[in-house]
Parts: structure tokens; sequence; C-alpha cells
């Protein structure tokens, strides 16, 4: 299975379409709902993240495995994520906007579901970029700060803050 | 009802969960890659050229001053970072308030 | 021509001198909050310097439509500083707890005590307002909790019901009148 991942990122990045086009469809949900669940902006998550697929396309000669790959992804994905926060043109969104995207039928309730989600597009950026991170793609809080680029003091930080003030927002009980 | 750190993470596993890319996504992209600029750099030679491009055009924009935009886009991230400093110091300053408040109430 | 530029000079000069140490006395000077011994050890910091520029350019980019943003805009409004820094420590007692006395001595005859916050287990809260008349001119919060050291230094016109709204509007309830009245008053509670 590692081999022919690793196989078919050796022929994208000798031009292959079909192969890139294999790789795109393992790793377009990672890509697209980090974009998703920062900017709560399906034109804008999508935006980004074919921006992302076109810069890896261009640089795919310089990936050297399957995990460098995620690894790359993940970290553009961010940084580009960022870079669209800076340029001031994220807004917070409403309750009804935030529910746009449907999740699977869980046991939580919903509506503190639509409350977290609705408060997490309060959070500084870094907070709410390494939140994602935690609970989207399960990293380590050491793994976050080699994505994200930050010392694993500060990644701690930022994901405390983070669910503090969650916490307080909510009005919870620890 | 009482909200735990449990709820919370449980809500934020849920609410941070992957999902799935719109479809047809991956079309929109290969399809994108007909532009020139989307092609992979395959050898040592376009790299350098796009390095000697990159040099010439950093010392263009050195010898020609930060252009308009640049002096915007910078003035902008300037005043997000601005921004998301004044909620945090409140915000922390806030909360400290709150526990001198909860003490005097409890008086 | 070379007399009336001396001449100009000189009562520039004049002008600055008598301008400058009036500017300098109505500036409520900032508190040294700096401590490069606590920084070293922590295993965590925050750093917020915002001077009055730095200011009135998030003033532009708080939001108006969002509520938190929209209170967090009216109160910075006239305000020339805030300074926030936070250590928290990997152990308890990792930090001398008397450093707090080192923010104390540099407060002037015009700050007062409005709460001070005592407790043997958690967190250590003392306010001080700078008051001008009955208006407070400046706040200053030092928070000391077993890991964690905070000092926050507002400087300008601060509302105190205003910051403590910022977090009442998400459910939390708002600070009390009585808190204000016992300002100059020393408040135990544990």
């Amino acid at each position: 299975m590692f081999g022919s991942r690793d196989q078919a990122l050796q022929r994208a990045a000798g031009g292959d379409h079909e192969s890139f086009a294999t790789l795109i469809h393992e790793h377009q949900d990672m890509v697209f709902s980090i974009a998703w669940n920062f900017l709560h902006d399906r034109g804008r998550a999508e935006e980004i993240a074919q921006e992302v697929f076109l810069q890896l396309y261009r640089t795919l000669g310089e990936i050297e495995s399957p995990a460098h790959l995620t690894f790359w992804l993940r970290r553009v994905t961010s940084n580009r994520c960022i870079d669209e926060s800076r340029r001031g043109r994220w807004r917070i969104v409403t309750l009804d906007e935030a529910s746009d995207v449907a999740h699977d039928a869980d046991a939580t309730d919903p509506l503190l579901k639509r409350k977290v989600g609705q408060m997490l597009q309060r959070l500084p950026a870094q907070q709410r970029l390494a939140l994602t991170m935690r609970y989207q793609e399960g990293l380590e809080p050491s793994e976050i700060g080699a994505v994200l680029g930050m010392p694993l003091n500060t990644v701690k930080s930022h994901l405390r803050r983070g669910l503090a003030a969650l916490r307080e927002w909510l009005g919870a009980t620890s | 009802m009482n909200i735990t750190d449990k709820n919370i993470e449980e809500a934020l596993q849920q609410t941070l969960a992957r999902t799935s890319a719109p479809e047809g996504f991956a079309d929109r992209v290969l399809a994108r890659i007909g532009d020139p600029q989307s092609q992979p750099q395959r050898s040592w030679l376009s790299a350098s050229a796009l390095r000697r491009i990159a040099a010439a055009i950093l010392f263009t924009a050195a010898l020609g001053g930060l252009t308009a935009h640049q002096i915007a886009e910078h003035r902008r991230a300037e005043g997000e970072l601005a921004r998301r400093e004044v909620m945090t110091a409140l915000h922390i300053a806030s909360a400290k308030m709150r526990v001198a408040q909860r003490a005097v109430a409890r008086d | 021509m070379n007399a009336t530029k001396l001449l100009l000079s000189l009562l520039f000069t004049i002008i600055a001198s008598a301008a400058f140490p009036l500017a300098a006395q109505a500036q409520t000077p900032r508190i040294n909050m700096d401590f490069p011994e606590l920084a070293s050890k922590a295993r965590e910091t925050v750093d917020v310097t915002l001077d009055g520029p730095m200011l009135r350019l998030a003033g532009r980019f708080l939001s108006s439509t969002d509520a938190d943003e929209r209170s967090a805009k009216e109160m910075i409004n006239g305000l020339s500083g805030i300074y926030v820094r936070s250590y928290e420590f990997e152990h308890e007692g990792e930090y001398d707890k008397a450093i707090a006395e080192r923010i104390r001595t540099q407060l002037g005859s015009s700050w007062k005590k409005i709460v001070k916050v005592t407790s043997r287990t958690r967190e250590d809260v003392d306010i001080y307002a700078e008051m001008r008349g009955d208006a407070i001119t400046g706040l200053l919060i030092i928070s000391a909790e077993p890991r964690e050291f905070t000092v926050v230094n507002i400087i300008g016109p601060v509302d105190l019901e205003k910051l403590t709204g910022l977090e009442g509007q998400f459910g939390i309830p708002h600070i009390t009148r009585d808190m204000k009245s016992k300002h100059g008053k020393e408040e135990h509670h544990e």
C-alpha cells in the first residue's frame, strides 16, 4: 500500500496527470477541510484548496515521500489560511452559515456543536488553526508545532487558551 | 445544563471533523493545470531560470521601493495583528476582573 | 533672512521646551513590567505591547458588527497604551511572588487599590486604578497563581463595566457597582 502511494507520487512528479489526480483524490478532503474549518466559506475554502494543489503540482519534485506530502499539504494550507486572514477579508459567520456543511450524525448535543462552531470563528487565527490540527487531524502538539512552524510551548498555549475561551464563552464547568 | 470539558472536546472533534471536498473538485484543479505556470519544474535549468527571474524582480523592487499595494498589504497585516493583540489583552484583563468580581460577590 | 531663521529657531526651542514637560506630565508613565528572569524560567509567555499608534491602527481593524469587537473598539478609544505580560511555569512556586511588590513600588500617589483578592491556594488578584478626581485614568492588574503570573497595565480612561462586559456578553454577569465604590479600601477574600 505504502509502495503504491510512493509510486503514485513519483509518477505524478514525472508529469503523469492520472497519478496526480489520484493524489488529489487522496488528500482533497483534508486540504479542503482545513480551509473550510478556518474560513467557514465554501467558495474561498475551495479557492485555497485549489491553489494548494496547483502549488503542489509546481513543486512535486521536492516532495520526498507520502508522509512528507501530507506534512507539506497541511503546512501550505495553513499558511494560505493565515495569509487569507491577514487580508482581512474573512468575517464572523452566522449560525446558519456555520452549519452549511453537514457532518455525520453523532451523539453530541447539536446545539452545543453549533455553538462551538460559531465560537471557533471568534478565536484568533493561530488558536483556530492549532485546534483544527488537533481535532480535525488528530495531531499531537509537537506535530502541530512542526506543521505550523511554532515552538511546542506556543502550540500548547494556543490550544489551552482556545479551549479556555470556548469554555468561558459557553459557561462550561470543568 | 452542565457543559463539561469532555463535551467541548467531543463537540470540537465533530465540528472540526474532515468534510468532503465539493463535487468535481479534482477535475477543476486538473483543468487549471493547463496553465503553463502550473507545469512542474523538472530540470535544474528551469529552476535556476526562475531563481534568476525572482532575483531580478527582487532587485527591481529594492530599487523602486515598495509599491503602494505592498505598503497597503503590510499595513493591513500589521492592523490585523494589532486587532488580535487588543482582543487577547482585553480578554486577559477581563478574565482577571472576573476573578475579583467573583470574590467581591462571595463577600 | 538669517536673523528671521534664528528667531524662528529660538521661538521653536522655547515652545518645545515649554510643551514637552507639559506632555510628560499629562502622560502617565508606563510601568516597568519586564522581568527577564521570569521570561527565561517560564514555560509559556504572553507579551502584548500596544502603544497609542498601534491601538489606533487596531481600532480601524476591529469589527463594528461583532459585539465583542465593537466593545473592544469603544474601550480602546482614548487609551494610550495596553501592556500585558503573562508567564506560565512548569511547576508551582517557580517564581518569587515578591515580584508583585516590585511593580507596586512604582505606583505613585494617584494610584488607588480597588480590590485585593488573596487566596492561600489559588489566585491572588490585585487591581489598582489611577485616579484623577473621580475619573479612572489607568488600570493595573496583578494576578499571581501558583504556576502563573500576569500583569496588565492599561493607560488611559478605563471603563470597568465595559472591560468586564467584554465577557459579560457571553453570559457572564457584569461587574457589580459595589466594586467601584470600594476603591481606596483594601479587601481580603479567601
